[in-house]
């Protein structure tokens, strides 16, 4: 398929900035305190940049970037043709970046600062650019194993997984020594509702036209078993989901951070497979 | 205004890609980049084998999925049916190669834009027939008006119940196969 790896590194950054902000704001709502600052602060101001990352692979997948042009002018008419979802995800990212990154930089001055409308709006542009990254795949009929509602869910729960995960790595980086206390249900419940997810997804495809049961074959015996069940499965679902239901809230920073990477490695995998086992619709039936 | 189509006859390809040449050869394409191309598939259990084939190119679909993903409308449809994409508009996002479900694009690496088959406009306009379909020698390939109600593609079409490649998708193409 047209979309791979370069896509995948996209769509875990966004997702990973969009879930960070929501963590972040979730965190934020709870009442922000000592405790909790550092991951407030890194939760919102880590979006943007990641957000940002992101949408430069993005602008390197264009085709006329591959061949060596500068034609910048080009991005501007992306914003022009509403029955694309790529038009709203273009007007998405284009307000969530200045958004989050000025809420960020505001709570990274003071933690205490607060604003209602920049609070809503970037938890609503956030939810959005999580959410249109699974729609972007989920009208796709030209690929079956891509056309269905389990996607557009998906990506959002990876994304405030991998949000998580993001914010907690950079609430060390600001002097965080602890977590707040509803992330280890929060973390378990997440990672119970991504298995289910994708459990729902390859059951779907198994039980789907020709080509969505060559994905899943791909995924589940073919060549991306190992990053399925070694990778995503085992390293980036289940190891993190057992640390984080029994290690202590007292553990140590370096099993929190193992715990993090994990998460963000798991997170990544699983963008990686499903644009990766994409199979177009048979056309010689 | 006419309203292009094309009928494939599959019982009477030879497979020897003289359409894909001399499209190759129209447009002056790089190494590599075809508009049309031929699938093949082998089919049952030895003594009892097929083997299939399918030209497959841009389908020139009414209900065109990659008109609908483009995000900048540089892929449009006329209104004689042909699909085309601006060059120009193009910002090489790749959704329509994504989207498309006879993966009948590809990638003009030089000019960096995802291109396709476009039904020789340039000859049709000259009232000439497009380049694969001149050049078959099995006349496996026609050309016509469906507005035309004297045009022969109608006849063609409902003798040998020819039919879209994969209607089920709801595409609506303007290429009809009879296999």
């Amino acid at each position: 398929m047209a979309w791979g790896i370069i896509i995948a590194i996209y769509l875990f950054l966004a997702g990973a900035g969009a879930g960070s902000f929501l963590i972040a704001v979730l965190t934020e709502r709870s009442g922000v305190n000592k405790d909790n600052e550092a991951l407030i602060k890194a939760g919102t101001i880590l979006a943007a940049p990641l957000v940002a990352i992101g949408t430069l692979f993005l602008v390197l997948d264009l085709t006329w970037v591959e061949a060596g042009k500068f034609e910048p002018w080009r991005i501007f008419y992306l914003y022009t043709h509403f029955t694309s979802m790529i038009t709203w995800g273009t007007w998405i990212l284009t307000l969530f970046m200045p958004v989050s990154f000025i809420y960020g930089w505001m709570k990274l001055k003071n933690p205490y600062y607060s604003n209602n409308l920049l609070r809503c709006a970037g938890a609503v542009l956030a939810f959005a650019t999580s959410v249109y990254t699974g729609i972007l795949l989920g009208v796709v009929k030209a690929v079956p194993f891509w056309n269905n509602a389990v996607i557009p869910v998906l990506f959002v729960v990876s994304a405030l997984v991998t949000g998580m995960a993001a914010s907690i790595l950079g609430s060390f980086v600001f002097g965080g020594k602890t977590l707040p206390d509803f992330f280890k249900p929060l973390h378990t419940g997440l990672a119970v509702v991504e298995l289910l997810l994708i459990f729902f997804l390859l059951m779907i495809a198994v039980n789907g036209p020709i080509a969505a049961n060559q994905s899943a074959e791909l995924i589940i015996s073919g060549k991306y078993s190992f990053y399925f069940w070694g990778v995503l499965v085992l390293l980036g679902i289940i190891l993190p989901g057992v640390i984080g239901a029994t290690a202590s809230p007292k553990a140590s920073k370096g099993v929190k951070a193992l715990d993090a990477l994990l998460v963000l490695l798991g997170g990544f995998t699983l963008r990686a497979l499903i644009l990766l086992a994409a199979v177009p619709v048979t056309l010689m039936n | 205004m006419p309203k292009y189509a094309m009928v494939i006859d599959m019982t009477k390809c030879a497979a020897c890609q003289a359409c894909t040449i001399a499209c190759e050869a129209e447009w002056g394409l790089p190494p590599g980049e075809k508009f049309t191309r031929l699938e093949e598939r082998e089919s049952g259990k030895f003594p009892n084998v097929r083997r299939e084939f399918l030209l497959i190119q841009c389908q020139h679909c009414d209900n065109a999925p990659c008109v609908e993903v483009c995000p900048t409308g540089a892929t449009y449809k006329r209104e004689d049916g042909i699909v085309l994409v601006d060059e120009k508009r193009c910002a090489g996002c790749k959704y329509c190669m994504v989207a498309c479900p006879y993966q009948a694009r590809v990638i003009n690496h030089e000019k960096g834009v995802p291109e396709k088959c476009r039904f020789c406009y340039h000859r049709v306009e000259q009232g000439k027939k497009p380049a694969c379909v001149s050049t078959c020698i099995g006349e496996a390939r026609y050309f016509g008006d469906l507005d035309d109600p004297n045009d022969e593609i109608h006849r063609i079409i409902q003798q040998k119940q020819a039919k879209p490649l994969r209607g089920d998708l709801g595409t609506k193409p303007s290429i009809y196969y009879v296999r």
